[in-house]
């Protein structure tokens, strides 16, 4: 996101909605690697990532005369990323079982650890390791900044099962970055 | 560490994360873009059998022309004939209405001239008398005949008038002849197309009964039957649409009915 691409955007939109390719081609090329953080963050892998972000670029190309400019271009486009996202989700549901329970780990919510020297990468793999359902809610609640209710509805959930999912996916989060600390903390040493 | 902390930590590390996409993403897209029109449009073999069905109508309704033509003209051949025996009918009527008033009139003429006749002999008569009486008063009284001379063709004009007012009243129930020609062959016309309309609709209600299809009325689209129907009805205006498939014992899509202009086929229905 570049101050190129802000100066160029209105342009870009207006040539996508007339369905130019070179325009859509631009759009894509400067926005395609930040969608696909936020889809990566949604998908099990990169593979899975770029399926949901190349779907959600046809519908952005689609349905881009129906973005009349309010709010900012790329807030719309990450909505229709996470929308998409979740419609993965859905369409996985239906082969996907239950979250097993030896997947929740109880841990101290006392416990400090220092984020920021963890790698990005690393806490997308946390994130992507996650059991769907915990990786949905979490994302949704602790990233895009959803409330339970909008959870509940979009992912056909009850509040209560999405308030127990996002305090499950945080615990095991705790423990797994608890880990790569300790891991960080060993390599340091050794 | 709070959840809320711990929400944010991955949150602002998460926020200007970008992963740099295969090469072969945007090809992708374009090809899913490329593809979404023929999409929407139906399969190659819809769009096959929708223009295999085009063809076939255009070729049909091109046949169809020129069978109207001749059923024109069969309609002009016939109707001439009608409308002469209607114009006969109505000659006869008018003849009968008119004549009647002709010879009224001329009996009225005649009547007046009966009139004349005996009022000039009347007034020859006391002429005669007036003349045996005075010669004096003969001159004026010559002049009053002459006056009644006069004022007889007067009325004479007066009747010739009044006869020339009942012929002009005949006139334009004469007049019109040529045009109520006309206007009687267009009403014979209509109340044949009404006549056929009519049976038309007898036999529309009566197919409808068995097939919905060639109605207005909102026709639910369940099978290939249907839409080939509803295309249909909506180019063919025809009674006799071009092909209709309906459900039959037999099969649940058979042709029941095909009109190829000078070709026609029609399943007997139930």
């Amino acid at each position: 996101m570049n101050l190129h691409y802000k100066y160029t955007l209105e342009d870009l939109v207006k040539g996508c909605q007339e369905g130019n390719r070179k325009h859509q081609e631009l759009l894509y090329k400067t926005t395609s690697a930040k969608m696909l953080g936020v889809c990566m963050r949604y998908a099990k892998d990169h593979f899975e990532a770029e399926d949901m972000m190349q779907t959600a670029y046809v519908k952005i190309f689609s349905k881009l005369n129906g973005f009349r400019g309010e709010g900012s271009f790329e807030g719309w486009m990450r909505r229709i990323m996470v929308h998409t996202c979740i419609e993965f989700y859905r369409k996985n549901l239906r082969t996907l079982n239950a979250v097993a329970i030896d997947e929740i780990y109880d841990h101290e919510a006392a416990t400090q650890f220092d984020m920021s020297s963890i790698n990005v990468k690393d806490l997308m793999l946390l994130i992507q390791n996650l059991s769907i359902g915990f990786r949905m809610v979490f994302n949704m609640y602790a990233i895009e900044g959803y409330s339970h209710k909008e959870i509940a509805k979009a992912l056909g959930i009850t509040e209560g099962t999405s308030k127990s999912q996002l305090s499950r996916a945080r615990a095991i989060l705790r423990t797994q970055v608890l880990k790569l600390e300790g891991h960080k903390i060993e390599s340091n040493v050794g | 560490m709070l959840d809320k902390e711990f929400d944010m930590a991955f949150k602002s590390s998460f926020e200007d994360f970008e992963v740099e996409p295969t090469a072969e993403g945007w090809e992708n897209i374009k090809a899913q873009l490329d593809e979404k029109p023929k999409d929407k449009k139906l399969p190659i073999f819809w769009l096959s059998a929708a223009a295999s069905i085009m063809i076939v109508l255009s070729i049909g309704i091109f046949m169809y022309q020129k069978p109207t033509e001749d059923i024109i003209k069969l309609r002009a051949d016939n109707m001439p004939k009608k409308v002469v025996i209607t114009d006969e009918k109505t000659e006869e009527v008018y003849s009968n209405n008119e004549k009647p008033k002709v010879i009224g009139n001329k009996t009225d003429v005649a009547a007046e001239d009966n009139n004349l006749v005996p009022a000039v002999i009347k007034n020859t008569v006391v002429n005669a008398n007036l003349k045996t009486s005075t010669k004096k008063e003969n001159n004026p009284l010559e002049k009053n005949n002459l006056n009644d001379a006069t004022l007889t063709p007067r009325t004479s004009v007066v009747d010739v008038y009044k006869v020339e007012q009942v012929i002009a009243e005949t006139k334009p129930v004469r007049k019109p002849t040529v045009t109520e020609k006309m206007i009687i062959e267009e009403a014979k016309i209509v109340k044949l197309n009404k006549n056929q309309t009519t049976l038309a609709i007898n036999t529309n209600e009566e197919n409808l009964n068995d097939e919905g299809a060639q109605s207005d009325r909102k026709i639910k689209i369940k099978s290939v039957a249907d839409i080939v129907n509803f295309v249909v009805s909506k180019v063919d205006k025809r009674e006799e649409k071009i092909i209709r498939i309906s459900k039959t014992d037999e099969s649940d899509n058979e042709i029941t009915g095909i009109n190829l202009g000078l070709f026609k086929f029609r399943k007997a229905e139930k």
